[in-house]
């Protein structure tokens, strides 16, 4: 099998004592910046990367790529303890995997995200060797219509992640959706909503948003509580380790998020989170009891994480074999490959089978490692939960800033994320949750880029959307899960009718 | 007696201690440059291409100068927020600006109200390489030149559609339908991989991409490059022809340069332009613009400072001419 004897010369350029060196940096490094809220993988990588000019091509793109899926690692930490994602993609575990920390099952929930997005790792990485080229391909088909139909399902799953009310959730999208069209509009180059002030010129950050509206509000929040709930909270983290019964419950979770995240993380742009929304959405449509999620439904980390993971592994394909970024990161991966003087694409595979194969190689060697790395953690991570709150939050705070302000050492954005903090705020008083607003502002603006170049393709004919096969089918199921929602809400309202 | 000349020698040597001390900073800022860490801005946020490139040079900058070379990003408003930081930063050759000079020129124009006189208020201190935008077209369409493709365009008439994801691939589409007298719709992207997907399935019939982007999907021979936008042809692709030779008359030449605020001192400028001339110089730095679709560029600062003020001319009618919408 030519799969097999590419995957041993792979093995073999990995597993120098260097390159699991270098992996084992990258895994570290990663972790690190995942658990430091808003410290990301970009500025991470972005500024080794002279550091990587010295080194032999193959181990500093094992480091690198080492930083970015060790992040993803990280990132569930936070939000499982502190409510606060460190990704973009990891906001969905807040919802569910907060409340399981605030339960006392911190443990439980960090030790099923380790395992599901290990298992999630493995499985990617067996899509990216032995389907890359495929999966690449099947990327390809989309064009501006697809990808607008797909937006269009991606929100109105959003809509599912909220387990309050349905109109709350559809403002919530729909605000996102506002101020994901602040600033300099694709199609046109006019600027909008940005009353004049040049910070928000190409748009709000991403960064003051989510700190802002999850971090800081989370901080709030617990302030207002006072030191007396949380100090339960850590008294009851006896029980770290997940029992058989959560086991059973997330393997089949963890296998249909690392199903979704592996197709969707080859799509350029919102790959991972849209990953992580979709997993968590189909969780919740499928179990038997929907109502338990939002209050710490162990499907609810699992599956998320899983996609998440799959989809950070996946998202390496259309780089490798298109020559194609789809991300920030893969944008600088590409550039580390360009300074070493390899040309990124489908050349990669035939010309330096080592480099190609060694990097998936080392995506194995990197996930059992981060595992390793992980699982003891767990244990000092749940201690910390049981420090004083009031020593806790100020560090927590100082890191939000430094993360905030480093991203582009603009002060702008530090006062960003007070507004949005009180806004958040506001919401939490109102019963309004977080998390679709954030999904608006990350899909809405591709969706409205896609309608419009779609419709100036078609010379304003609507029919383009439903002429190609692939929006066609994803407005199908935009239509079923659109019907999915609806339904139970009238019986519902029956339901309740029937009761008085 | 004694004593009073005791206290003027006193009086003396302090006087000379304190012109020492005012005179003697200046002099050694000069000879000493640089005496501590340099700054050098960066007007794209992390993990754009450009962003590599400017990481390069900082990193090609750091043995010679034998400081750390600190990169800052401040991305922005079409890199206007870089451009004013640098203008309004002190001028000591401790600031420096690595970007694309052409540019900050086009700064001028697409904001109503720029927020500094760039020509006034920024000095390059040298040029680091000139680079293309590039034609391209899907490989597997009938056009292998710039002339088939208008003949094919001009039939198709207002049917016709083009990618562009950049203001000089807008200006560079405008000014080849002006001259071929197309009238084929612009179609706008963000970046110009998004609009790989439309261009292969033929929803759009040609592209005004950047060169990083054309050459590595030429290179997957996934597209075809007809021509490039220099009025000259570059070294880094000494075959491919210029729009100007298929009969497109056109120079677009991006360059990048190495920029300070106006003000800096003429021993600092000095000493910036060496350091650059040694790094353009070298094989290395040429291996490496090639890649990106550049050549070095060496000019005199006289000449670099020219070419500047006639870029900042040029672009105001460009931006006319595109009816590019102003900030």
């Amino acid at each position: 099998m030519d799969l097999f004897a590419n995957l041993a010369t792979g093995f073999a350029a990995a597993a120098s004592w260097q390159n699991v060196g270098f992996a084992l940096t990258g895994c570290l490094l990663g972790t690190l910046i995942g658990v430091l809220p808003g410290i990301g993988p970009i500025p991470t990588i972005a500024m080794l990367l002279p550091i990587t000019y010295g080194l032999d091509p193959l181990s500093s793109l094992i480091m690198l790529a080492g930083i970015y899926y060790g992040a993803q690692y990280g990132g569930s930490t936070t939000s499982i303890l502190v409510n606060m994602p460190g990704e973009a993609s990891s906001i969905v575990t807040c919802i569910d995997g907060h409340q399981m920390a605030l339960q006392g099952r911190a443990g439980a929930a960090l030790a099923v995200a380790a395992l599901g997005s290990f298992v999630a790792g493995c499985v990617g990485t067996v899509f990216v060797a032995a389907f890359g080229p495929l999966l690449a391909a099947l990327a390809q088909q989309f064009n501006s219509p697809d990808y607008f139909s797909l937006m269009v399902l991606g929100l109105v799953m959003a809509v599912i992640l909220a387990h309050g009310s349905v109109i709350n959730a559809v403002a919530m999208v729909l605000i996102g959706l506002l101020l994901g069209l602040v600033g300099t509009d694709v199609n046109s180059g006019v600027v909008r909503y940005t009353f004049g002030i040049s910070a928000i010129w190409d748009g709000i950050d991403f960064l003051p948003l989510v700190i802002g509206m999850f971090g800081i509000v989370e901080i709030i929040r617990n302030l207002e509580r006072g030191d007396v709930q949380r100090s339960a909270v850590g008294a009851r983290f006896a029980d770290l380790w997940p029992k058989p019964g959560d086991l059973r419950e997330a393997w089949r979770p963890v296998l249909r998020g690392t199903g979704l995240g592996s197709i969707l993380g080859i799509l350029p742009g919102g790959g991972a989170v849209l990953a992580a929304f979709a997993s968590y959405s189909l969780e919740k449509k499928i179990a038997a009891d929907p109502s338990r999620f939002g209050r710490g439904a162990m499907e609810g980390v699992a599956g998320p994480e899983s996609a998440n993971n799959a989809a950070a592994q996946t998202s390496f394909i259309p780089l490798l074999t298109l020559g194609l970024p789809s991300n920030a990161v893969m944008a600088l991966m590409m550039g580390a490959m360009m300074i070493q003087g390899i040309a990124p694409g489908s050349a990669v595979m035939e010309k330096r089978p080592d480099l190609f194969w060694g990097m998936v190689a080392s995506m194995w060697i990197g996930n059992a490692m981060l595992l390793v790395i992980n699982l003891p953690l767990i244990g000092i991570w749940v201690k910390l939960l049981s420090l004083p709150y009031r020593l806790l939050y100020p560090a927590i705070l100082m890191f939000c800033v430094i993360g905030v302000y480093s991203a582009n050492t603009d002060p702008a954005n530090l006062v960003m994320t007070a507004v949005f903090g009180l806004f958040g705020y506001i919401l939490l008083k109102f019963g309004c949750e977080p998390a679709p607003l954030v999904l608006g502002f990350i899909l809405g603006p591709l969706m409205e880029e896609n309608l419009r170049r779609s419709l100036v393709l078609s010379r304003g004919n609507p029919m383009i959307f439903i002429e190609r096969p692939i929006s066609a089918i994803l407005l199908l199921m935009t239509l079923s899960a659109v019907i999915l929602i609806i339904v139970p809400q009238l019986r519902r309202s029956r339901e309740k009718a029937f009761q008085e | 007696m004694t004593r009073i000349m005791q206290t003027g020698g006193h009086l003396i040597a302090l006087a000379f201690a304190l012109t020492a001390a005012v005179t003697l900073p200046q002099t050694a800022n000069a000879q000493q440059y640089p005496s501590r860490d340099i700054r050098v801005i960066c007007a794209f946020p992390p993990g754009s291409g450009a962003d590599v490139l400017v990481r390069f040079f900082a990193e090609q900058l750091r043995p010679i100068a034998n400081r750390t070379i600190i990169v800052e990003n401040k991305a922005g408003a079409g890199g206007n927020i870089a451009t004013e930081y640098v203008a309004r930063s002190r001028p000591d050759g401790y600031t420096l600006y690595i970007h694309a000079g052409s540019a900050v020129a086009a700064g001028m124009h697409l904001y109503k109200n720029p927020p500094v006189d760039v020509g006034k208020a920024i000095t390059i201190a040298a040029t680091i390489n000139r680079q293309p935008f590039m034609l391209v077209v899907d490989a597997k369409s009938p056009y292998k030149t710039v002339a088939e493709l208008t003949a094919a365009m001009k039939a198709k008439g207002d049917k016709a559609s083009y990618a562009a994801a950049a203001p000089t691939g807008r200006i560079m589409g405008e000014l080849y339908k002006n001259a071929a007298g197309l009238t084929a719709v612009e179609v706008n992207y963000r970046t110009a991989p998004d609009s790989l997907n439309d261009m292969l399935s033929g929803a759009v019939d040609y592209g005004m991409h950047d060169p990083v982007f054309a050459l590595a999907q030429a290179r997957e021979n996934r597209l075809r490059i007809l021509a490039v936008s220099t009025g000259k042809r570059l070294e880094a692709n000494p075959d491919m022809p210029t729009m100007q030779e298929s009969g497109v008359p056109m120079d677009l030449t991006g360059w990048w340069a190495v920029m300070v605020p106006t003000g800096t001192p003429q021993p600092v400028l000095d000493q910036l332009h060496r350091w650059f001339v040694q790094i353009v110089g070298s094989p290395a730095t040429k291996e490496f613009l090639n890649k990106f679709g550049g050549d070095p560029l060496i000019e005199t600062p006289a000449q670099a400072q020219a070419r500047f003020l006639k870029d900042i001319g040029e672009w105001g009618n460009y931006v006319r001419l595109a009816k590019l919408p102003q900030q």
